[in-house]
C-alpha cells in the first residue's frame, strides 16, 4: 500500500512513474479497442445475428448468454464498442478541435474575439444540452454522423473555457512576450510558443470529450433517436429496457453494456487527469480546492 | 463539460476539478451498501397501502393517459377511462364484438337504413341526480355533428353519416343518416353521452370551449363509474357509480397506474402491486407467457387488432427509385422477409405471420385465403433477375443507374421497431437490396412519408404499426381511400375501384353481401402489394390471483367498448 | 460602489442571456419536421379543414415573425400560453411537473450529499491510503455510469420491495399527511436512489480536494502542532472550512440536476419536468417545450448568479479583480 500512498503524496514522482490507475485505465481502454478491432475477425456475422433462442442463459458456447433477438451478447458488446468508442473518439475529437481553436485564439488575442467567445458559452452553459440534442436530433435525422456531430458542436464550449484561461497565462509568460518582441508573427508565435503549453490540456480534455460523448450517444439511443441500423452499449441498454430484459430476469444481457460503459468513462478520466496534472504540477492537489475549483475565475486569470 | 454529463450548465465547474484531481486505482468497493439495502426497505413494506381490499381493480399502463376530456383524449388508456364515466347507447361484447345494449334497451333500424330508432333506459341518473334521457343523447350527438370538422373532430368519424338526432321523448331517440352505414351501430358504441347541462355552455358558438372542459372529483358522469381522484398525468381514481343501469359489479374502486417501463409493470403485478394490465404489447414482455405464468400469475393471449408493416410509397409522382412503383418488385421484397423470424423473435412467439390489411381478430371479416408471402430468397431473386435488375460489383442489384438501396424511415415508438427491420435487412441483403434505416419518431415520420409538403414525392419505405379503434373492417380499409392520403394512408395508394368498393360495402347492410365486398376489397389491396402486412400482434393479458372473470379480447383484458370485462370481474 | 455595478452588469447579462436563449429555442423548435397539428389531425376522417382550424387556433397560420413576436408579448405579461395537446395552461402543467419533481431532485440530493460527502471527507482524511483510493475510484466509477442503467438495475435488485412506478398509491382513501407523505416516499426511494447515486460522485471528488487542501493550511498545522487530536481538528476545523466549496457546487448542480433528470423520470414514469419535456418534443407541443426549457434556462441563470454571489462573498480577491467575466 505504502508504494500508492507515496505515489500520491509526491507529486513529482507522480508526474514521473504511471500509477497502477493508469495502468489499469490504459488496460481497459487498449481490451476494449482491441475487441473493436477484432469484432468482425471474432464474430464475423456482425451484430444481431441470430444463433439461438431469445435470452438463451450464459453457456460454454456463449459465456455472456443471448440478447432479446437471440444474438451473442459477447458478440453484440464487441461490436456495440465500435459504434460507442468511434462516436466518442470523433465527437470528442470534434469538440476539442472546435473548443481548442476558439479557446486557443480568444484567449491569445483577447479583445471583442474573447467577448464574443465568453458570451457564447455563458449561452451554451444556460441552454439545457439534453434536451436540445434530443431536438436537434428530431431535425436532422438520426444518422450516426448526425449524432457525432450534435455531440461536438454541443459540447465543445467546455473545452474553450479551458484553453482559453491556459493560453492567456501562456501568453503573458516571459518567453512569449520575447519572442513576439523579437518579431515573431502571431501565427507563429500561437503555434511554437502557446499551443505547445496547451497540447496536454488538450490531450486531457480528448480524452474527457470522449467518455462524455459516450454518455450522450446513450442516452439518444436510449429515447430512440439515434440510427438503430447498428448497435451500441447505449443501444444494447435500450433494447433491455424496451424488450423486457428485466422481466426474463436476463442479467447477462442487462450487465455488459452498462458496466462496459462505466469502465470506459472511469479510465478516460483517470487518463485525462493524469494527462493534465503530469505536464501541469501546478494543478497538483494541493492547489485545489475553493480558489480554483471553478475556472475561469478572475483570480485565476490575474495571477 | 467533460465529465459532467448529466447537468450541463455547470459543465466547466465539475469538469475543472476532475480534470485536477490525482487519483488512483483499486477496484472492488462498494456494493456492501447496496447489497445492505433491501433487509432495510423490506421494513417500509405495504403499509399504508389499502389495496388488498377485493373489490379494488388496479390496472396498470405503459402509456400516459393524455387527457379524460373525449375531445382531446388520444391514448388509447384514457379512451378506456373515459368510456367508464359515461353511458353509451349500446356495447360490444365478446370475441366477436356482438352488439348488445347499454343505455338503450333496444333499437331498430329502418330498412333503408337511414333511420335508427333507441328506447333508452327509464332507470338511468347522472351522478349529481338528474335523469339520464334521450335528450342527452340527441344533445350529445347533434354536438359531434355540428362541429366535426372542429372541436369534435377527433370523435367525426364515430358520427359519419349522421345528419340529425332527435329525441321524439325522454326515452326515444331517432338518429337520421344521409346513407345507409353498415357499421352505425357498431360506432355509436364509442360515442359517450355527455350530460347536457354540463356541457351545452361548452358546445355552444365554435365549440371551442368543448376541449379546455377540466375533468375532477365534481365531473358529472352516468355511466358504470365516477370519478373520485384525478391528477393529470397522475392519479386517475374511479369508483362505482350507485344509480348505475347497468349490471351489478363487484368492483367498487378502480384506478390506473402508469409505468416507465413495461418490466417495471410486470413485476408490479408480480409484487400484487396492481391487479392487472392493460395494453401489454408481446414485443416488451422479454419471454413467453409461460415465464409469467411460472411467477404465479394468470395470462391469457388472443389474436389482437396491432398490425406492423412496410409501407411503399405508390405516388406515380414519386421522383425516385421508380422501380418500387413495380409490384411485382415489391412482391419479390415480400419474398424476402421472413416472417416467422419477426414472429419468433421481435414477438417472442406471440402473433403470427400476416397477409390481408383485415385482420383475423375480426373474425368472419379476415380472408382467410390471402396467404402471407413465404419467406423465399431463391423465388425473389428469381423474380428480380427476370425484371432485368443486375447486381454490382458490390452485390447490390442496379435499377436503372440506381442501386437497389433503399432509406427506410422507421418509427421510434414502434415496439422492437429495430428488431424487425433488422430481420427484414438480413433477408433483403440477400435478395441484392440494401436498406439504409432512418429513426423518426410520430411527428418527423408522419412529415418523412408525405415529404416533400404532403407531396408523397421522396419516401420510399416506411416500416411502422397500426392500431384501428374499432373491430369493423371499414376501420382499416379506410386507411387506404384517396381521400385518407395526407391521414394514414402512408402508400399514397390511389385506385378508384377500389375507393368505390370501399363506398359500397360501407353502405351495404346486408352482412353476406358486404363480407363479399370486403372480400374482394382486401384481396385487391393484399395483390397490389402497396403495404406488405408483417405480423399480427396479439392481445396479451396478465393478471394476479385477487380477482377472477377477466375476459380476452383482440383489444385486451380491457377495451373501451365492452362493459363486461369489468362487471364480470369477482373476487377470487 | 463598484459591487453594485458588477451585480447591474450581471443583471441585464442574465436577462440578455435568457432572451438570446427563448429567442434560440423559438426557432429550434419550429425547425423540426413535423409539427403538432399533423399529428393531431391524423384520425380517420381528418380533413383539411380540420389542420386548417387547428392552424388557426394554435395561431401556426401567421408567419414565424408575427408567432414570435406574439410569443414575446405574451411572455412579457408573463402568459406562457397554453399546451397544444391537453389544452391546459402551460404554467399549471409546469407547476404540476416542478411540484413532482422537486422531492425527486431533493431526496436525490440529499443521498448523493450524505454518500457525497460522506466518502469524501473519509477519502480526505485517509488523504493517500487505500481508503482514499477506493473512495475515489468509486465515486468516479458511480458517477461515469448512466443514469438509465443505474435505475433499470435497481428496479431488477428492488422490484417487489418498492413501487416501481408512479408517484403515489391512489388507493389511499383519505390518507393522513404521515401517510401520504410515507407512501409517496416509498414511490420516491428508486428514482431518488438512482439520482443520488450518479451524482454522488462529484460531490465525493470536490469534498475530498477542499479537504485535502484544507488539511494542509497552516491554521490546520497549528493546530496540530498546537496538539490538538487528529478527530478534533478535523471536525474543528478541515470539515467546516472544506464544506464551502462543496456547498456552492452543489447550489450550482441543482439547476441542471431537474434538466438531467429526464432519463431517471422515463425509467420510472416520474411525472416529473424531464418526462414533461421529453414528452413535449415528441408530440411536438410547442408551448410546453418552450416553457419547460424557459424554466431549466432561468433556474441555471438563476443558479450561477447566486454562485457568484456567495464566490464574491467567500473569496475577497475575486471581489477585489471586478467583473472577469
Amino acid at each position: 500500500m505504502s508504494a500508492l500512498a507515496e505515489s500520491a503524496r509526491s507529486t513529482r514522482r507522480t508526474a514521473r512513474r504511471p500509477t497502477p490507475g493508469l495502468v489499469f485505465s490504459i488496460a481497459v481502454l487498449s481490451l476494449f479497442t482491441a475487441g473493436a478491432l477484432l469484432a468482425p475477425a471474432l464474430f464475423p456475422a456482425g451484430s444481431g445475428a441470430q444463433v439461438g433462442d431469445p435470452y438463451a442463459f450464459p453457456s460454454s458456447s456463449h459465456v455472456l448468454g443471448l440478447d432479446d433477438a437471440g444474438s451473442d451478447v459477447v458478440a453484440e458488446l464487441l461490436w456495440g464498442a465500435r459504434v460507442s468508442l468511434l462516436v466518442g473518439v470523433l465527437a470528442g475529437v470534434m469538440t476539442v478541435v472546435l473548443g481548442g481553436i476558439a479557446g486557443l485564439v480568444s484567449g491569445y488575442f483577447g479583445g471583442w474575439f474573447e467577448t464574443l467567445l465568453m458570451r457564447t458559452t455563458d449561452f451554451f452553459l444556460v441552454i439545457p444540452v439534453l434536451p436540445v440534442m434530443i431536438v436537434v436530433a428530431a431535425l436532422y435525422g438520426t444518422r450516426l454522423v448526425n449524432t457525432i456531430v450534435i455531440i461536438g458542436l454541443l459540447s465543445w464550449p467546455g473545452t474553450a473555457r479551458v484553453v482559453r484561461s491556459q493560453a492567456k497565462t501562456v501568453r503573458q509568460r516571459l518567453y512569449v512576450r520575447r519572442a513576439r518582441a523579437m518579431g515573431a508573427s502571431h501565427g507563429r508565435t500561437l503555434i511554437q510558443h502557446v499551443l505547445p503549453q496547451v497540447v496536454p490540456l488538450l490531450g486531457a480534455s480528448t480524452a474527457l470529450a470522449i467518455g462524455h460523448a459516450i454518455f450522450f450517444e446513450a442516452a439518444l439511443r436510449f429515447l430512440g433517436l439515434a440510427d438503430r441500423s447498428t448497435t451500441s452499449w447505449g443501444q444494447m441498454i435500450a433494447d433491455s429496457f424496451e424488450r423486457g430484459a428485466i422481466t426474463a430476469e436476463a442479467w447477462w444481457v442487462l450487465l455488459p453494456p452498462g458496466l462496459a460503459i462505466g469502465l470506459v468513462l472511469l479510465s478516460t478520466t483517470v487518463i485525462g487527469r493524469q494527462l493534465e496534472q503530469r505536464t501541469n504540477p501546478r494543478l497538483s492537489v494541493s492547489h485545489l480546492g475553493l480558489r480554483s475549483f471553478r475556472r475561469p475565475t478572475p483570480v485565476q486569470e490575474a495571477q | 463539460m467533460f465529465v459532467v454529463r448529466k447537468h450541463d450548465g455547470i459543465a466547466d465547474v465539475a469538469g475543472h476539478v476532475l480534470s485536477r484531481r490525482s487519483m488512483l486505482f483499486r477496484m472492488g468497493v462498494g456494493g456492501a451498501m447496496v447489497v445492505g439495502l433491501p433487509s432495510l426497505l423490506a421494513a417500509c413494506g405495504d403499509s399504508g397501502s389499502s389495496g388488498g381490499n377485493a373489490a379494488t381493480l388496479r390496472i396498470g399502463l405503459t402509456s400516459e393517459m393524455d387527457s379524460l376530456n373525449p375531445f382531446v383524449q388520444q391514448s388509447a388508456a384514457a379512451v378506456i377511462a373515459t368510456h367508464l364515466l359515461y353511458p353509451t347507447l349500446l356495447r360490444l361484447e365478446g370475441d366477436d364484438f356482438a352488439v348488445e345494449p347499454d343505455l338503450a334497451d333496444d333499437y331498430e333500424v329502418a330498412p333503408d337504413g337511414r333511420l335508427i330508432t333507441f328506447t333508452l333506459k327509464t332507470t338511468a341518473k347522472w351522478s349529481d341526480g338528474e335523469p339520464v334521457t334521450a335528450r342527452d343523447a340527441a344533445f350529445t350527438i347533434n354536438m359531434l355533428v355540428q362541429h366535426r370538422e372542429g372541436a369534435a373532430a377527433l370523435l367525426a368519424q364515430y358520427v359519419v353519416g349522421i345528419t340529425e338526432a332527435e329525441a321524439t321523448d325522454d326515452e326515444t331517440l331517432v338518429v337520421r343518416y344521409s346513407e345507409p352505414i353498415a357499421n352505425a351501430t357498431g360506432l355509436l358504441t364509442r360515442v359517450v353521452i355527455l350530460p347536457e347541462h354540463a356541457w351545452s355552455e361548452p358546445a355552444s358558438g365554435d365549440g371551442a370551449a368543448l376541449k379546455t372542459v377540466e375533468f375532477n372529483e365534481g365531473t358529472v358522469c352516468g355511466g358504470q363509474f365516477v370519478l373520485t381522484k384525478y391528477t393529470p398525468k397522475e392519479i386517475v381514481l374511479l369508483e362505482a357509480h350507485a344509480d348505475w343501469y347497468g349490471d351489478k359489479q363487484s368492483i367498487s374502486t378502480l384506478g390506473f397506474v402508469t409505468f416507465g417501463a413495461p418490466d417495471a409493470m410486470i413485476k408490479a403485478l408480480e409484487s400484487s402491486e396492481i391487479d392487472a394490465v392493460a395494453l401489454l404489447s408481446p414485443s416488451t414482455v422479454g419471454g413467453s407467457l409461460d415465464q409469467l405464468e411460472g411467477k404465479g400469475l394468470t395470462t391469457d393471449q388472443a389474436p389482437g387488432f396491432v398490425m406492423n408493416n412496410v409501407y411503399f410509397n405508390v405516388n406515380p409522382k414519386k421522383t425516385q427509385h421508380r422501380e418500387l412503383l413495380e409490384p411485382e418488385v415489391r412482391r419479390a421484397l415480400s419474398m424476402g422477409i421472413d416472417r416467422e423470424r419477426i414472429v419468433e423473435v421481435v414477438l417472442f412467439g406471440m402473433g403470427e405471420p400476416a397477409g390481408s390489411l383485415v385482420y383475423p381478430a375480426m373474425g368472419d371479416w379476415h380472408d382467410s385465403s390471402l396467404v402471407p408471402d413465404a419467406f423465399d430468397v431463391d423465388g425473389a431473386n428469381e423474380i428480380l433477375d427476370g425484371l432485368g435488375f443486375e447486381r454490382g460489383s458490390d452485390g447490390i442489384r442496379m435499377a436503372g443507374d440506381e442501386k437497389m438501396s433503399y432509406t427506410v424511415n422507421l418509427a421510434s415508438g414502434l415496439a422492437g421497431g429495430d428488431r424487425i427491420l433488422q430481420i427484414i435487412s438480413d433477408g433483403w441483403t440477400q435478395l441484392g437490396v440494401a436498406v439504409k434505416p432512418s429513426t423518426l419518431d410520430a411527428a418527423a415520420m408522419i412529415d418523412a412519408i408525405s415529404a416533400p409538403d404532403g407531396k408523397y414525392l421522396t419516401n420510399d419505405i416506411a416500416v411502422w404499426g397500426f392500431l384501428p379503434a374499432s373491430p369493423d373492417p371499414s376501420a382499416v380499409l379506410d386507411h387506404f381511400i384517396t381521400a385518407s392520403i395526407g391521414g394514414f394512408n402512408n402508400c399514397h395508394y390511389s385506385d378508384p375501384e377500389f375507393d368505390r368498393m370501399y363506398d359500397e360495402q360501407n353502405a351495404t347492410l346486408d352482412v353476406d353481401g358486404r363480407r363479399r365486398m370486403v372480400y374482394d376489397l382486401q384481396r385487391r389491396f393484399f395483390d397490389a402489394r402497396a403495404m406488405l402486412a408483417l405480423v399480427y400482434v396479439n392481445a396479451l393479458a396478465a393478471s394476479g390471483s385477487k380477482l377472477t372473470g377477466y375476459q380476452m379480447s383482440g383489444f385486451g383484458p380491457f377495451n373501451a367498448v365492452s362493459r363486461d370485462q369489468v362487471t364480470q370481474l369477482r373476487p377470487a | 460602489m463598484g459591487a453594485l455595478r458588477t451585480i447591474g452588469r450581471r443583471l441585464v447579462g442574465a436577462v440578455l442571456l435568457i432572451w438570446l436563449a427563448v429567442t434560440f429555442d423559438f426557432f429550434l423548435f419550429r425547425l423540426a419536421p413535423g409539427n403538432p397539428v399533423d399529428q393531431m389531425s391524423r384520425i380517420p376522417q381528418g380533413s383539411a379543414e380540420l389542420q386548417a382550424q387547428l392552424n388557426r387556433e394554435f395561431g401556426l397560420d401567421q408567419p414565424m415573425l408575427v408567432q414570435y413576436l406574439r410569443y414575446l408579448e405574451q411572455l412579457s405579461q408573463g402568459n406562457l400560453g397554453v399546451s397544444f395537446v391537453n389544452r391546459r395552461p402551460v404554467r399549471e402543467n409546469l407547476v404540476d411537473a416542478l411540484l413532482n419533481t422537486l422531492p425527486l431532485v431533493g431526496l436525490g440530493l440529499l443521498v448523493a450529499i450524505a454518500l457525497g460527502i460522506g466518502l469524501g471527507v473519509l477519502a480526505g482524511a485517509y488523504r493517500g491510503r487505500s481508503v482514499d483510493h477506493g473512495a475515489v475510484t468509486l465515486a468516479t466509477f458511480m458517477y461515469s455510469l448512466p443514469p438509465q442503467w443505474v435505475g433499470m438495475v435497481l428496479l431488477f435488485l428492488f422490484s417487489g420491495l418498492l413501487p416501481t412506478g408512479g408517484m403515489t398509491d391512489q388507493f389511499l382513501i383519505d390518507p393522513t399527511p404521515a401517510q401520504k407523505l410515507l407512501d409517496v416516499g416509498r414511490h420516491l426511494l428508486l428514482p431518488a436512489l438512482t439520482l443520488g447515486l450518479v451524482m454522488f460522485g462529484q460531490y465525493t471528488l470536490i469534498m475530498r480536494s477542499s479537504m485535502v487542501e484544507t488539511l494542509s493550511d497552516d491554521y490546520v498545522l497549528t493546530a496540530r502542532a498546537k496538539g490538538f487530536r487528529p478527530r478534533y481538528v478535523l471536525r474543528r476545523h478541515a470539515l467546516r472550512n472544506a464544506l464551502l466549496p462543496t456547498v456552492t457546487l452543489i447550489g450550482l448542480s441543482v439547476g441542471a440536476m431537474v434538466g438531467g433528470a429526464i432519463l431517471i423520470e422515463v425509467v420510472f414514469s416520474w411525472p416529473g419536468v424531464g418526462r414533461t419535456i421529453y414528452d413535449s418534443i415528441v408530440a411536438r407541443d410547442y408551448p410546453m417545450m418552450q416553457g419547460a426549457f424557459l424554466v431549466f434556462t432561468v433556474s441555471v441563470v438563476l443558479f450561477n448568479l447566486l454562485a457568484d454571489a456567495t464566490y464574491s462573498l467567500l473569496d475577497p480577491r475575486v471581489r477585489r479583480a471586478g467583473a472577469g467575466r
